[in-house]
């Protein structure tokens, strides 16, 4: 059986903002995917997305690890509080596009942790794949994108669902 | 998972110097290109070979090493399917996000390099194209020659609408 993927969501900022957020997503899916392509509203700055998963805010409940490269030194972290990616990236003047993709595989399970594989792709200043725990086995039924900085407006948020 | 084929093409006897996808419709908003064959390649788009408008940056791993390397102001994404020699088997997948819009381009690959049992290299590399152009043609450009059965599949991926709310 061939693999489909839905479109489910998308926007274009129309103005800067800190915080995107997909809510009542539908169980029908095994995997989510999220594409984000953006750039951050202030220039000379960096800052890195986080999720969060069904309002859960705790920290404590999510773990990363990841790999990533700089085109000088190659790194491997790992935190223990939300995030997409260990560092921040997306640095210069004026701010550079930068992309991200996230994986969120069965996100509907109801008898697991949450898996969510990354990758950041920042070709001004790094790139980059990490994986992330949720420790919840609840569905998936909101993600809300935050960052430290404002996501400038132009960026888009794509999510998709992906059957079996 | 790669959504809509637009186009497949696989190579014939006595190799090919590149593989072009063409008149890319503007009809999608993301485009994949996966790649699996016998040869070294750079990624090339809309046909442009001057300006200086690529860069890029990529990490490697190859069992016993790490490697981490970054270019600018090139004339390809070079070195997205690094060459080793004839027996170097690529394989990979590239993402193109909002192909058809006004903003420069990014891309993001993932690579596989088998270099026929002694050794293997794996990549992700992502790069810029400092063109706010459409991108309606991508080519797979030969570092020496993509041998024949290497096969090429370009996705077109729609994204929806609504569905979000910003605070």
């Amino acid at each position: 059986m061939a693999t489909a993927i839905t479109p489910l969501a998308n926007i274009t900022l129309t103005s800067a903002t800190t915080t995107v957020s997909f809510t009542s997503i539908s169980g029908l899916y095994r995997d989510l995917m999220l594409v984000v392509s953006g750039k951050w509203n202030t220039n000379n700055s960096s800052s890195v997305p986080w999720y969060s998963f069904n309002s859960d805010t705790n920290d404590a409940n999510y773990y990363l690890v990841d790999i990533e490269g700089t085109g000088s030194s190659a790194v491997s972290y790992s935190v223990n509080y939300r995030a997409s990616f260990a560092s921040s990236f997306g640095y210069g003047n004026p701010a550079p596009n930068w992309q991200l993709i996230s994986h969120f595989l069965d996100y509907s399970a109801t008898n697991k942790h949450k898996a969510i594989l990354t990758r950041v792709d920042s070709p001004a200043d790094r790139l980059g794949a990490s994986a992330a725990r949720w420790t919840n086995t609840s569905a998936i039924t909101s993600i809300t994108v935050q960052a430290g900085l404002s996501f400038a407006a132009g960026s888009t948020f794509s999510l998709f669902g992906v059957s079996a | 998972m790669y959504g809509k084929l637009i186009a497949a093409q696989t190579v014939g006897a006595g190799g090919t110097s590149s593989i072009t996808f063409s008149a890319i419709p503007a009809s999608y908003t993301d485009l994949i290109v996966v790649y699996s064959g016998n040869g070294g390649a750079n990624l090339i788009l809309n046909g442009v070979t001057t300006g200086n408008l690529y860069s890029r940056r990529y990490l490697q791993g190859a069992a016993t090493s790490v490697a981490t390397s970054s270019a600018t102001s090139e004339n390809s994404f070079n070195g997205i399917w690094n060459y080793y020699g004839s027996e170097t088997y690529m394989f990979g997948t590239v993402y193109i996000p909002n192909y058809a819009g006004s903003a420069n381009k990014i891309v993001s690959a993932e690579t596989l390099t088998e270099i026929n049992g002694s050794g293997a290299l794996r990549q992700l590399f992502t790069g810029a194209w400092s063109s706010t152009n459409a991108i309606t043609s991508v080519t797979i450009s030969a570092l020496t020659t993509i041998g024949q059965y290497s096969t090429a599949y370009l996705y077109g991926l729609t994204k929806g609408s609504g569905g979000a709310t910003v605070s």
